[in-house]
């Protein structure tokens, strides 16, 4: 189950304060339509532009669970295995993600927190757009990768 | 297909199996802007490709009205998921609000693998349009 990634992580001395590696990806309809496909969410507000420039959304919007996924693709390349063996993410989404937005995840670790003999370390999460409106808030809860004695 | 206004707190909706093979997950990536699954271990699921399948357990058989949307999401993984496992996705509806123009649906969603071994729980909260 241990990779590379995932031995150079156990030696990560993570602390309170420390800011994770933002990550920024780019929002385009073609990259919604295919999420649409892998998801098989199609709802119109997403998929149909005639639609939804009709709703007081004046245009496609992108799924929620889409700019989610890199928020967790940022947990994970700091945390690696430990976030998929134990890992929680509790998220609001606050504003739409829409084609053309370029999105920028930033992550911090509030604390560490040791829970039946675990550590854990416990994060904020956020992420905006390019003009700084918040699209999704949250916290993550990840175990640390073992450390090395 | 259920209709919203059908549905009560407690309604399970029915279980959907999917296998999660490479060419599904690589799919997946393309759409998340992460072909290398980067950061995590190239063998693995990720864990919110297997939220995605969870949450269209619930989607495929439920009509919401246009303009639904996803209003926060809250998920616990539990075990790393190998590529091209059989997931079994169970979903129900925790909570139903309708006060005047709010209408509210939290849905409970159970992930677990061919073992019966569950990988992944949660909830979203999905708000329709008034």
């Amino acid at each position: 189950m241990t990779n590379k990634q995932d031995k150079a992580r156990e030696t990560l001395q993570l602390q309170a304060g420390d800011i994770l590696p933002p990550l920024i990806k780019h929002i385009t309809q073609k990259k919604i339509n295919l999420y649409a496909e892998a998801s098989g969410d199609f709802n119109p507000l997403h998929v149909d532009e005639v639609f939804a420039r009709q709703t007081p959304l004046g245009g496609t919007i992108a799924h929620g669970m889409l700019v989610l996924a890199y928020l967790s693709e940022m947990v994970s390349q700091v945390f690696g295995t430990s976030w998929l063996a134990d890992g929680k993410l509790s998220v609001r989404f606050k504003s739409p993600a829409r084609p053309g937005d370029t999105i920028t995840v930033n992550g911090k670790v509030n604390s560490l927190i040791e829970e039946n003999g675990v550590s854990y370390a416990s994060c904020s999460l956020e992420c905006h757009n390019q003009k700084r409106e918040t699209i999704i808030t949250g916290e993550a809860k990840a175990r640390l990768p073992q450390q090395k004695n | 297909m259920i209709k919203y206004e059908d549905i009560t707190a407690g309604y399970e909706f029915p279980t959907a199996s999917y296998e999660l093979n490479s060419a599904i997950v690589a799919t997946y990536l393309e759409a998340v802007d992460n072909q290398d699954n980067s950061g995590s271990s190239p063998e693995f699921i990720p864990p919110l490709a297997i939220a995605a399948y969870a949450m269209k357990a619930s989607s495929s058989s439920l009509s919401l009205p246009p303009g639904s949307v996803h209003a926060a999401q809250e998920l616990v993984f539990l075990k790393p998921v190998p590529i091209g496992s059989i997931i079994t996705c169970h979903a129900r509806v925790a909570k139903k609000v309708d006060r005047g123009k709010m209408h509210l649906l939290v849905l409970e969603l159970n992930v677990f693998d061919q073992d019966g071994e569950k990988v992944q729980e949660g909830n979203a909260t999905v708000i329709l349009p008034g």
